[in-house]
C-alpha cells in the first residue's frame, strides 16, 4: 500500500497558522506513506497534476489531502482520481483550515494538532476499500402536490419541458389563495386576470393530469422511483355530462357559507366554488347535502337535464409512479379567532386582510362596494392593524411573514380609490417594503393617497356601540391613541397550511420550530429537501409574496427535471451496509433513520423465517445514524468503517 | 357541605370586612364553605415577587404549608387554598408555581421553615373563590339560590389587573373573561360591558401619586356610566377602594359628577340571596349602596317571599 499526502497552504489561510512544511516532514514517517509534499494551492490545476503525477510515477494507491473542508473540494479531488483509474473512495481529506487554521492561532498548538489529524487521515486510509457507484432508473414523470400559485407554476414549467406531470389539489379548483385576493401589489393588477389563464393553461396542457378534489394518501420508495397513492373524493356531479347551466343550483334547499368568499356569503349545497374554477365543475358538498345519505332531497337531480348527477359516486384510489415530487401545498392566515386582544374573531367589523380582500372584490358579496359585515353601509373610518398576530413570540407567531405591510398597504390605498372622503389609518411596527418597486408603492399610499400611517401598536379594540373603539400608541409621539372605527382590518401573518403538516409528516420531511418545510440548505439548496427527489415550492417553506412564490416554483421544477431528464441515478457508495448473520431484526435501526431508507424484511434462512433490516440504498445517505444505533454492531457504514473511525480516535488520543 | 381552607389577607380584616361577611355567609349557603385557616401571615404581597430574593417567599409558603394542615381538620375539604383578595391570590398562585417547578428553591425555603416546625411538599392549589363559584360550585346552583333578583341593578364588571395577569396566575382568559359577567347575569342583574374593565385603577399610588389614582378612576366610571352602568362590581379590594374612595373626593370637587356605588361581587351575592344587610358593612363605603338598592326596592322591604 503507497499512500501520498498532499498538503495545502491555501494562500496564508493554511500556513499562518500550521507549519505546513514541518507537517509534511511528521508525515513522511507515518506508516505506509511514500510520498508527503506541500503545495500553494492544492486544488489548482498544477496543484491536481501534482498527484495525477504522483500516482502515475510512485504507484500511489491511496491518497490523503490536508486542506479546507471536504464540503469544498472532495469532488475535485475524487475526479482526480478516477481520472487516474483510482476509485474515487480511497480518498481522504483532513480538514486543516475551517478546523484547525481557522479557529486558533498559536502555530504551535495548531500544528500538533494539524498533524494528530493527518495521522488520523492516514491509518484510516490504509483501511479504506474500494466502494462502487450503483445505477437506478429514473421514471420521468412528476408529482405535484398543492395546486396554488407555487403548484400550478411548477407544473407548468414540468410539463413543458415534456414531463407527464400530475397535480394534486385538496380543494374543488387550483387557484390557491391567490384566487381569492382581489388586486396584487406593487403593481395594483387584477389576482384573478393574472391567474385564470394559467389556470386555464393547466387544464389544456396535454402533459398536465390534473386531480382536483384529491388528496395523497401513501408515498412509498425513493428518488427516481416513488410510488403514490391519490384518493380522489367524488364530486357527485358527472364532469362529462355537466353542461354548468347552473339549473340544479337554485333549486337546492341548503344554505351554506361560501367559502372562496370567507363565509360572508351563502352558497348551496351543489355549487360551483368561483365562476373560473378549473376544472369547471359543479359539485355537492357532502356534509351538508339532503341527497347523499340517506337521500331525502334530490331537487337538483330532478331537474338535471342531462343527468349529470350521481349521488352514489365513491371515492378512488389511483396509483402513479412518479420519479420527482414539489410539495406546493401553501399556507394558511394566522386566524383571528386566536388574537384575544382584537375580539377573538367575535366583533362583526373586525375582519381579516383575507375577509377585505374579498369584500374589496368585484366578484365578492359586497359586488367591490367596501361595506361593513355588520349593517352593510359603507365605512368612513377604517383601521388597518399590521404586524396582527405576528412578531409576538409570548402569544402568536413570533415571525415577521413579509407580505402583511404590502397588503395593508394596499388595502388602505384601494379604500381611499373608493371612499374618497374616508379615513385610512395603519398601525404598523415598521414598514417593511423589500422588494422591487415596493418602496415607492408605500410612499405613494402615504403621500398621494393620504393613508394615515401611525408608529404603534393596536392594544385593543372593542365594540363600542356601532362603532368599534380602537386603543394604541404612537410610538413617535410618546402617547396613547384612542379612536372609533367602522371597520378593522387586521393584516394577519402566514402559518403553515395543514396540508403542509399533513404532507410533510406523509414525506418524513423535516420542518421547522415554526412549521414550515425545512430546505435542504436554507441559502444555497432552498427548493431541495433533506429526502432525495422530494423538492419544495412557494409558502409551504415559508413566507413568501407572489413573485418569489413564482420563482421558487420554477427553481423547484428545474431542480425535479434534472433528475427527471436522466436515464439512470448515481447512488453514493458510502451507504450502510447489514451483515445478515449479525443483525437480529430489532428494527431499531429503522426507527434511527431519518430518511426512511431501512426497512425490516423477513428472510429465509436456515429454513427459519428471520426478520432482518434492508437498506434502501437509494434512500440512504450515508449519515452512520443505523450504524450508532445498532446494539449488535450488525451495520457497518461503508467508508466510515468502525475500524477506520477507531484509527481515526487513536491517532488524536496519542500525545 | 364541602370545606374549604380560606385565606383572609390584611385587607378582608380591617376596611373590607364586608366581603369577607358576605362571602362566608354565601359559601355556607352554596354548600361550598370558607373556614379561616388558623394563625395566617400576609401573603408576602405582590411586590416582593418583584426580587429574586428567596426570603420573600417564606411568608406565602408558610401560608401554604399551614393551611394543608388546616385542610386536614376539615370535611371533604380537597388541597386548596381559597383567597378572596385577587393580590393575594396572585402571590400565592406564582410562588406555589415557583417551587413547584424549582426543587432548589424549595428545599431552601423548607430549611428556614425548619425552626417553626413547619415544612411545605408542594401539594396545594391556590384558587380565587371566583374560581369556586365558577368551576365546582357552578351559576345554575348560583341561580337557584337567588330569592331577591337584582333587578334594576346595571352592573359592569371591573377586574382590574391581578385577576387577568401574569399568564401563570390568571383565573379567566386576559382578553375576553366572563366569569364576572356570568355571575353578575346569574344574579338576575342587567349586564353592562364597559371597554374599560382592566384599566389599572392606580393600585398602590393611591399611597403617594393621588392624582394617577383619580384619573384612572374617573376613565373606568365615566365609561361604565356612558353605557348605562349604575354600579361597578368588582373582585380586589384595592380596586374597590380606589374607585370608591376617588368617586367620593371627585364628587367633593367637581360639580354634576354623580358617582356610582362599587360592590364586592360576594355583596351582590348575599343581597341576592337574602342575607341581612348589615353583614355588608356599607357604612364602610364612601359611596353608600343603600340609596339606590332602597329606589330599586332590593332592600328595605318586608320579605315577601
Amino acid at each position: 500500500m503507497k499512500i501520498g499526502v498532499y498538503i495545502c497552504e491555501c494562500g496564508s489561510n493554511i500556513a499562518s497558522t500550521v507549519d505546513v512544511e514541518e507537517l509534511a516532514e511528521q508525515a513522511k514517517e507515518f506508516p505506509n506513506v511514500e510520498v508527503s509534499r506541500v503545495y500553494k494551492y492544492v486544488c489548482s490545476d498544477p496543484g491536481q497534476v501534482l498527484i495525477k503525477q504522483d500516482i502515475e510515477e510512485k504507484q500511489l494507491d491511496r491518497i490523503v489531502v490536508a486542506a479546507c473542508s471536504p464540503r469544498m473540494h472532495e469532488p475535485t479531488f475524487r475526479a482526480v482520481l478516477e481520472d487516474m483509474g483510482l476509485n474515487p473512495y480511497v480518498l481522504e481529506i483532513v480538514n486543516i483550515r475551517e478546523q484547525v487554521s481557522w479557529v486558533h492561532n498559536d502555530k504551535a498548538k495548531g500544528t500538533v494538532k494539524a498533524a494528530s489529524l493527518l495521522k488520523g487521515a492516514v491509518l484510516r486510509a490504509s483501511l479504506m476499500h474500494p466502494l462502487e457507484r450503483k445505477k437506478v432508473g429514473v421514471t420521468p414523470n412528476a408529482l405535484v402536490i398543492g395546486g396554488g400559485i407555487a403548484g400550478i407554476q411548477a407544473s407548468l414549467d414540468l410539463a413543458d419541458m415534456g414531463f407527464d406531470t400530475t397535480l394534486v389539489e385538496k380543494t374543488a379548483t387550483i387557484g390557491g389563495k391567490m384566487s381569492q385576493l382581489d388586486k396584487t401589489f406593487p403593481t395594483l393588477d387584477c389576482s384573478q386576470c393574472i391567474l385564470s389563464p394559467k389556470m386555464v393553461d393547466v387544464n389544456r396542457h396535454p402533459n398536465i393530469d390534473l386531480l382536483a378534489l384529491s388528496e395523497v394518501v401513501e408515498v412509498d420508495g425513493y428518488v427516481g422511483n416513488f410510488k403514490v397513492k391519490i384518493k380522489k373524493n367524488p364530486t357527485y356531479v358527472l364532469a362529462d355530462k355537466c353542461t354548468l347551466c347552473d339549473d340544479c343550483v337554485p333549486v337546492c334547499p341548503v344554505i351554506e357559507h361560501d367559502e372562496y368568499n370567507q363565509g360572508l356569503s351563502p352558497r348551496r349545497a351543489i355549487y360551483i366554488p368561483y365562476p373560473q374554477a378549473v376544472p369547471a365543475s359543479y359539485l355537492i358538498d357532502p356534509n351538508s347535502c339532503l341527497g347523499i345519505d340517506p337521500l331525502i332531497c334530490s331537487k337538483c337531480k330532478d331537474v338535471c337535464g342531462p343527468e349529470a348527477i350521481d349521488f352514489d359516486m365513491k371515492p378512488e384510489i389511483i396509483e402513479k409512479e412518479v420519479g420527482a415530487i414539489i410539495v406546493a401545498t401553501g399556507y394558511e392566515p394566522y386566524p383571528i379567532e386566536n388574537i384575544g386582544e382584537y375580539g377573538y374573531g367575535t366583533i362583526p367589523d373586525v375582519i381579516s386582510g383575507l375577509d377585505y380582500e374579498r369584500i374589496v372584490s368585484a366578484s365578492g358579496p359586497t359586488d367591490g362596494t367596501i361595506r361593513s359585515p355588520s349593517d352593510g353601509k359603507i365605512p368612513k373610518t377604517v383601521v388597518f392593524v399590521h404586524c396582527a398576530g405576528s412578531r409576538d413570540p409570548s402569544k402568536h407567531l413570533p415571525y415577521c411573514s413579509k407580505v402583511c405591510c404590502m397588503y395593508a398597504t394596499k388595502h388602505a390605498l384601494q379604500y381611499k380609490h373608493l371612499v374618497h372622503d374616508g379615513t385610512a389609518i395603519n398601525f404598523f411596527i415598521d414598514i417593511r417594503t423589500a422588494g422591487k418597486d415596493y418602496e415607492e408603492f408605500y410612499q405613494r399610499a402615504a403621500e398621494e393617497d393620504q393613508v394615515i400611517y401611525i408608529r404603534g401598536k393596536v392594544s385593543e379594540v372593542f365594540q363600542d356601540g356601532d362603532k368599534i373603539l380602537v386603543k394604541g400608541a404612537d410610538t413617535l409621539t410618546g402617547e396613547t391613541v384612542e379612536l372609533h372605527a367602522d371597520l378593522v382590518v387586521l393584516a394577519t401573518g402566514l402559518m403553515p397550511s395543514a396540508g403542509t403538516k399533513e404532507i410533510a409528516s406523509l414525506l418524513n420531511l423535516s420542518v421547522g420550530m415554526n412549521g414550515f418545510i425545512r430546505e435542504a440548505h436554507p441559502k444555497l439548496k432552498p427548493v431541495d429537501t433533506a429526502i432525495a427527489g422530494v423538492f419544495v415550492a412557494g409558502t409551504a417553506t415559508g413566507p413568501k409574496d407572489i413573485p418569489e412564490t413564482v420563482s421558487n416554483a420554477s427553481g423547484a421544477a428545474s431542480r425535479a427535471a434534472g433528475i427527471l431528464s436522466q436515464d439512470e441515478l448515481e447512488i453514493e457508495g458510502t451507504v450502510a451496509q447489514v451483515d445478515e448473520d449479525l443483525c437480529r431484526g430489532c428494527g431499531l435501526c429503522a426507527e434511527a433513520c431519518p430518511y426512511s431508507a431501512i426497512e425490516i424484511k423477513a428472510i429465509n434462512k436456515y429454513g427459519h423465517a428471520l426478520r432482518v433490516a434492508f437498506v434502501n440504498e437509494a434512500m440512504c445517505k450515508g449519515c452512520g445514524s443505523c450504524a450508532a444505533a445498532c446494539l449488535n454492531g450488525a451495520i457497518n457504514q461503508l467508508g466510515y468503517t468502525d475500524s477506520q473511525i477507531l484509527a481515526l480516535i487513536g491517532a488524536l488520543g496519542e500525545e | 357541605m364541602v370545606q374549604y381552607s380560606y385565606f383572609p389577607g390584611c385587607n378582608l380584616k380591617t376596611n373590607a370586612k364586608g366581603f369577607e361577611e358576605t362571602a362566608i355567609a354565601v359559601s355556607k349557603k352554596l354548600e361550598a364553605e370558607l373556614v379561616e385557616m388558623p394563625s395566617w401571615n400576609c401573603c408576602g404581597t405582590v411586590h416582593t415577587l418583584t426580587s429574586d430574593n428567596i426570603m420573600k417567599r417564606i411568608a406565602p409558603i408558610r401560608v401554604l404549608s399551614r393551611s394543608r394542615k388546616h385542610v386536614e381538620t376539615l370535611k371533604e375539604s380537597p388541597n386548596q387554598v381559597v383567597t378572596l383578595c385577587s393580590m393575594c391570590n396572585s402571590t400565592l398562585k406564582i410562588v406555589n408555581n415557583e417551587v413547584k417547578k424549582d426543587q432548589e428553591i424549595l428545599d431552601k425555603i423548607n430549611y428556614q421553615l425548619e425552626e417553626d416546625e413547619e415544612t411545605y411538599e408542594t401539594d396545594m392549589e391556590v384558587k380565587h373563590f371566583l374560581e369556586i363559584l365558577r368551576d365546582i360550585v357552578g351559576y345554575e346552583k348560583i341561580s337557584e339560590k337567588v330569592v331577591n333578583p337584582l333587578e334594576g341593578l346595571k352592573i359592569s364588571p371591573y377586574y382590574g389587573c391581578m385577576l387577568l395577569h401574569p399568564e401563570e396566575a390568571k383565573i379567566d382568559d386576559e382578553e375576553m373573561p366572563d366569569v364576572l359577567e356570568s355571575l353578575v347575569e346569574s344574579l338576575g342583574a342587567e349586564l353592562v360591558m364597559s371597554p374599560l374593565f382592566k384599566f389599572c385603577c392606580g393600585s398602590y399610588h393611591i399611597v403617594d401619586q393621588e392624582d394617577i389614582v383619580s384619573s384612572q378612576v374617573e376613565k373606568i366610571v365615566e365609561a361604565a356610566k356612558r353605557r348605562g352602568a349604575n354600579a361597578l362590581v368588582v373582585a380586589c379590594p384595592l380596586c374597590a377602594y380606589n374607585i370608591d374612595q376617588q368617586q367620593k373626593a371627585m364628587a367633593r370637587n367637581s360639580v354634576g359628577k354623580s358617582p356610582i356605588p362599587v360592590f364586592y361581587f360576594t355583596q351582590l351575592m348575599a343581597i341576592a340571596m337574602g342575607e341581612p344587610v348589615k353583614i355588608n358593612y356599607f357604612n364602610d363605603h364612601f359611596i353608600n349602596p343603600e340609596p339606590l338598592l332602597k329606589e330599586l326596592g332590593l332592600i328595605g322591604r318586608k320579605k315577601a317571599k
